[in-house]
């Protein structure tokens, strides 16, 4: 599924990528290799009885299929490992289907955002237009953007002192929007937290695996 | 040796053409034995850096490793084809004696 590519005014791109999709395709590919590795591992354990291959070449056989099938079995719960971490489908445990809810999340932060937005603006062009400097009122009715705080919330607006009901309408229609557009930024950090937290659960997980298939290959060089 | 021989020639000929797949796959063929291929950018649709990073590590990390693995399989791979090519070979030369001490065509 394709995400927009404006994702103004939440963020400068896509905050939470990724194709979930893809992500489960790869999971049930890793799962392929794992389930087809499990049942070499178990075949070629299999040639290990007296009944396959009994002489004494037999035995020093049966030696090396054993160790190759302890290195395959390691391998296995590697592939196995990631193919968890992925998970298969859109839907149960594993990252594509967290992937999935965070993008879908971030999707509905977007749209309320984007309706709130314009609203805010609106509204702040009305505010500044019945400023009393009429001479910059124009120039501030083109320009006028709300105030985000450092976590992107928009800052409320106050009516001044002595607001007639028009500016004091106004005030109280861009701060209903600007909720709107702070509860959407909330959506969305929960989004990427979900997406980051899915991730590096999927990734510990792996790396468990990757570290007790004995040494790793960093610590070696 | 004691004195016992048996074999089963058929599964130990299935060996090489059995661990062929899984030499593929640790050898570069497969889908997921390229070189950093989540990190370098395929691996965008992860949407994590992070992911990509462990995923990379999980299939073409420990390279000493699956090398070893891999020159592990062909040895085994090896190892039976020229075991059950023996066997019937000397199995002919066996049964090319006996006919000819018997007498046979």
């Amino acid at each position: 599924m394709s995400r927009p590519a404006d994702w103004t005014p939440l963020a400068a791109a896509d905050p939470v990528p990724g194709d979930p999709a893809e992500v489960a395709r790869v999971g049930r590919q890793f799962q392929q290799v794992a389930d087809q590795i499990g049942a070499d591992v178990s075949w070629l354990r299999s040639l290990c009885t007296a009944r396959f291959w009994d002489s004494g070449a037999g035995l020093a056989f049966h030696q090396r299929v054993d160790a190759a099938a302890a290195e395959l079995a390691q391998t296995h719960d590697r592939y196995l490992a990631a193919a968890l971490a992925l998970g298969g489908g859109l839907s149960g445990p594993g990252y594509a289907s967290a992937l999935a809810a965070a993008q879908s999340l971030s999707l509905r932060a977007l749209a309320q955002a984007q309706r709130a937005w314009p609203v805010m603006r609106a509204q702040l062009a009305a505010i500044h237009g019945s400023a009393p400097s009429a001479s910059t009122a124009a120039v501030t009715f083109l320009t006028a953007q709300p105030r985000l705080d450092s976590s992107g919330d928009p800052v409320p607006a106050v009516a001044p002192a002595g607001a007639g009901p028009r500016v004091r309408a106004a005030v109280s229609l861009y701060n209903a929007s600007a909720r709107e557009y702070r509860t959407a930024n909330h959506w969305l950090a929960e989004a990427i937290a979900l997406r980051d937290e899915a991730a590096a659960r999927a990734a510990a997980l792996i790396q468990a695996a990757v570290g007790a298939d004995g040494v790793k290959e960093h610590a070696q060089t | 040796m004691d004195g016992r021989l048996m074999a089963d020639l058929g599964r130990i000929w299935q060996v090489s053409g059995r661990l062929s797949w899984v030499e593929r796959e640790f050898s570069g063929a497969s889908q997921f034995s390229g070189a950093s291929q989540f990190a370098d950018g395929d691996g965008a649709f992860l949407g994590s850096g992070e992911l990509a990073l462990a995923l990379d590590a999980c299939v073409t990390g420990r390279s000493q490793q699956r090398d070893a693995l891999i020159a592990r399989l062909s040895s085994v791979a090896r190892l039976s084809a020229l075991a059950a090519s023996s066997y019937e070979k000397t199995d002919a030369q066996l049964g090319a004696v006996l006919a000819k001490a018997m007498g046979l065509p």
